[in-house]
């Protein structure tokens, strides 16, 4: 069995360019394992050769990343290589990023399993568990390069792994970083069994692990409050499940895929039109005799007469939102948003049920 | 619901009544649950105009029949 | 209060003209059956069929499943309030034909059409990816069939269904009288060394407290809006707890789960060996204000703290991420009672994997197991039969959703679409890996 063709990607620092005052050195190429590359390589031993090192001013990756990920990709396939080393990039946050990026080029673009070694802390892990890429694996390391001696033979034996296709286990057995996907499987005893063994593990004063980590949501970005009221557009959005009658665009109770957009004008109640209300969660008999419960429209319209806000705008935005996956539901919001935004809306009341 | 979208990181949240009939109650006579309903917007206007730093709970000042 | 459970293997079913149970092989005579069912003059027409693990059989228009069980000695009947009087039960003896199941298919005219109240139908494939997610992919079969008359209302549907099934499920279990079980069980809370740790089962369930049928139902009384309540694990073992029939989607334990609760057999088997199992508090969730999930999460970890509880295992039903927040708030508030909990649920994660896989989080959440995701698409291949009641050319699985044509091959965008095909009660070894 031949051995399997590696590609090294390391900064100007690593490549032996130079250090801070070389970031923005353009991407370049040797032949070869360079640098830590070398060390590396005696790790491997038979089981990979580096073949070639390609490496990249941090500075300038940043700037021009379409341009550098193209090469890359196509030094990667000249040189019929196999898999990618990335790193190890310790706590450095450019070189980090640059690692993510580059690792998720040659697994999504190409397939090829890709091994790069982050400190927890860098910022290029949020990069990694941000793309989920199944073949891309980053290994834990110390802050400061003077943990190479430590980093490298784990990322080593890991590549070796790779190499001789074993079959790869989840993070806690392997030791990498998890990228924050599930994937489902068997075990060997069941649910129940599993859960009273914990608990006694966990009275008992025992190590014991969470089949479920607690998950860091993130942060969604604050919009700055509406300057005068007096002069915005607002718009209304609901999720309770209103929907015109005889739901003309295909809704279903549960896990929905769409948005619509429904007429309001002229109108000055939700009761003076009939509507319908589809929503696999919640008792939504007060809803249908009363849609203002879910669209708020007979205040709305009082408050607009008042010159609360300039005005409501002509349609309201709806999609029934029982066990929607939350990507769809990020998508809709983006889309509906984006089209308010070109209607000249300011602000939107959601509702909620 | 309101801790699940402070969870989320929804950044302005109002507190609806119940879940069946988030803006309104009807249990309560017609002018009561315009009242309610009232409130729960002016509570949604003020969000709308206030500065937050992050994940803020806005609670309208109202009373609703319980369950 | 001591419980004997004689269980009869059942390896073959067959349809003769006797009734009959013998050396593994259970006989079923569909008149004697249909005439039973017929009884009730709510059921308008109703048939029998079998089918066997591994075949390419798909049933359909499904609400629930149960096993037949009947009680020979002891105070009450299996499923009290509804089988016969109220009367607390959980002692003597009970026979039990195991590996086979009574499967309801049934029809009725619905007068609820949207909303949580409405009802639902399940699926079930004896072989493929599909078998694997729920229990029945591994039992045979019984699949009762039944029609119901026009103008039943919502209530009376589930409560002809539920007599239908159970009364089959009854007869089945009396084949076994005066015979020699397999096997033999006791289940008593006897007394333990003090020593051991001592623990608590919460059964959280998810109600619709404004439907006909509340969704779960207590000595045959739905629970609607009540706090939480004491039972011994034995009442489960003679089908105290049983749930509204006319919802026959997974996420709601069918009576089947609710008659072998695993959590429940698990700690009764260990009781006295690594654990005192106290008893199990019935938690009714999805309170619908935040005001009131904090108290029924004040009330639980009271009642458990009060009971003497160092730790408890809580499970919950129906995928809702509403109860969800009920169920994490009570963990809350039991890890800060200085009890310490495991709570296992089914999570969601998305089609990948790549979503959240919880949709709440308390910082005492520590220890969580995962009974795997219910929302991976589930391959449904083209059977060689379709089982089910009436006309099966195609089935709606609830009111307002597509259609699906069960001789087919498609997709289901759930395991929520399979009877029992959420793993609520930790029964099955499915679970979701970190990667």
């Amino acid at each position: 069995m031949s051995k399997v063709r590696v590609m090294h990607y390391v900064n100007q620092f690593f490549a032996g360019i130079g250090g801070e005052a070389k970031a923005e050195v353009p991407f370049g190429c040797f032949p070869g394992p360079v640098g830590p590359g070398k060390r590396l390589q005696e790790l491997l031993g038979d089981s990979a050769d580096i073949v070639v090192t390609v490496y990249c001013g941090d500075d300038y990756f940043s700037k021009h990343l379409d341009e550098t990920v193209a090469v890359i990709l196509q030094a990667v396939r000249e040189q019929n290589i196999q898999l990618l080393v990335a790193g190890p990039a310790f706590a450095s946050g450019r070189y980090g990023f640059a690692c993510a990026e580059v690792c998720h080029a040659v697994s999504s673009t190409l397939g090829l399993n890709c091994v790069t070694g982050l400190h927890l802390e860098n910022p290029g892990v949020e990069t990694y568990q941000q793309y989920k890429d199944r073949m891309v694996y980053a290994f834990p390391t110390t802050e400061e390069a003077s943990g190479m001696g430590a980093a490298l033979p784990a990322m080593a034996r890991f590549v070796s792994r790779l190499a001789a296709q074993a079959s790869i286990g989840t993070p806690s057995e392997e030791g990498y970083i998890p990228r924050g996907f599930r994937l489902d499987k068997v075990k060997s005893d069941s649910g129940a069994a599993r859960a009273v063994r914990l608990l006694l593990d966990k009275i008992g004063g025992r190590a014991f692990v969470s089949e479920i980590p607690v998950e860091n949501i993130e942060a969604i970005p604050v919009s700055p409050p509406i300057g005068d009221l007096r002069k915005a557009c607002l718009a209304l959005i609901t999720t309770s499940g209103v929907i015109p009658p005889g739901n003309p665009d295909g809704f279903r109770g549960f896990q929905n895929v769409r948005w619509g957009k429904y007429s309001i004008e002229g109108l000055n109640c939700m009761l003076d039109a009939d509507w319908d209300v589809l929503h696999g969660g919640y008792n939504t008999d007060s809803m249908k005799k009363n849609p203002n419960y879910g669209v708020p429209l007979d205040i709305c319209r009082e408050m607009e007469r008042e010159g609360i806000f300039r005005n409501l705008y002509s349609h309201f935005y709806a999609t029934p939102g029982a066990r929607g996956l939350l990507s769809v539901m990020h998508q809709l919001g983006k889309d509906m948003a984006l089209e308010m935004k070109s209607n000249g809306v300011e602000g939107a009341l959601l509702v909620s049920t | 619901m309101s801790s699940m979208a402070m969870q989320l990181k929804v950044n302005r949240i109002v507190t609806g009544t119940k879940i069946p009939h988030p803006c309104g109650d009807p249990n309560l006579p017609t002018e009561a649950d315009r009242d309610l309903r009232r409130a729960v917007i002016q509570c949604s206007l003020s969000a709308l105009q206030r500065e937050v730093k992050g994940p803020t709970l806005f609670v309208p000042d109202v009373t609703f029949t319980s369950g | 209060m001591k419980l004997e459970i004689a269980t009869f293997f059942v390896k073959d079913v067959r349809f003769s003209n006797e009734t009959r149970y013998g050396g593994g092989v259970l006989e079923i005579n569909k008149e004697e059956l249909v005439k039973l069912v017929l009884e009730d003059k709510r059921v308008l027409s109703a048939d029998l069929d079998v089918a066997f693990p591994g075949e390419k059989t798909r049933i359909v228009k499904l609400r629930d499943a149960v096993e037949p069980r009947v009680k020979v000695a002891g105070p009450g009947c299996l499923f009290p309030g509804i089988l016969g009087p109220v009367e607390t039960v959980g002692a003597g003896k009970n026979h039990r034909l195991s590996g086979v199941t009574v499967m309801l298919s049934a029809e009725y005219v619905p007068t609820i059409l949207s909303g949580t109240a409405a009802q639902s139908s399940g699926i079930v494939d004896m072989w493929g990816a599909a078998a694997q997610l729920t229990p029945f992919g591994s039992t045979i079969n019984v699949i009762l069939m039944i029609n119901l008359v026009d103008g039943v209302t919502e209530l009376e549907a589930h409560g002809a269904m539920q007599l239908a099934e159970l009364k089959v499920a009854q007869r089945l279990a009396t084949t076994t009288i005066e015979k020699a079980p397999d096997d033999i069980e006791v289940f008593e809370l006897s007394k333990t060394d003090p020593s051991l740790p001592r623990i608590v089962y919460v059964a959280a369930a998810s109600i619709t407290w404004q439907s006909p049928h509340s969704g779960l139902a207590y000595y045959g009384l739905p629970v609607r809006e009540s706090l939480p309540t004491l039972m011994h694990p034995n009442e489960f073992l003679d089908g105290a707890i049983t749930k509204d029939v006319r919802i026959g989607n997974g996420s709601r334990p069918t009576t089947w789960s609710w008659m072998s609760p695993a959590v429940i057999l698990e700690l009764l088997r260990q009781h006295g060996k690594q654990l005192t199992f106290l008893g199990v508090i019935l938690q009714r969730t999805r309170f619908e204000t935040e005001f009131g999930k904090q108290v029924t999460a004040a009330c639980t970890s009271q009642m458990a703290r009060l009971l003497g509880a160092d730790g408890i295992v809580s499970t919950r039903i129906s995928t809702s991420g509403n109860n969800f927040m009920d169920m994490m708030l009570t963990v809350q508030a039991c890890e800060r009672k200085g009890i310490k909990t495991v709570f296992m649920t089914p999570e969601w994660g998305g089609k990948n994997g790549d979503e959240l896989p919880l949709v709440y989080y308390v910082p005492e959440a520590t220890s969580m197991i995962s009974t795997g995701s219910f929302e991976r698409d589930v391959m449904m291949p083209k059977p060689e039969k379709v089982i089910g009641v009436g006309n099966c050319q195609s089935v709606q699985l609830y009111a307002g959703d597509k259609l699906y044509v069960p001789a087919s091959e498609f997709v289901l965008p759930a395991s929520f679409c399979l009877l029992d095909g959420v793993d609520c009660l930790g029964r099955l070894n499915l679970t979701c890996e970190q990667h």
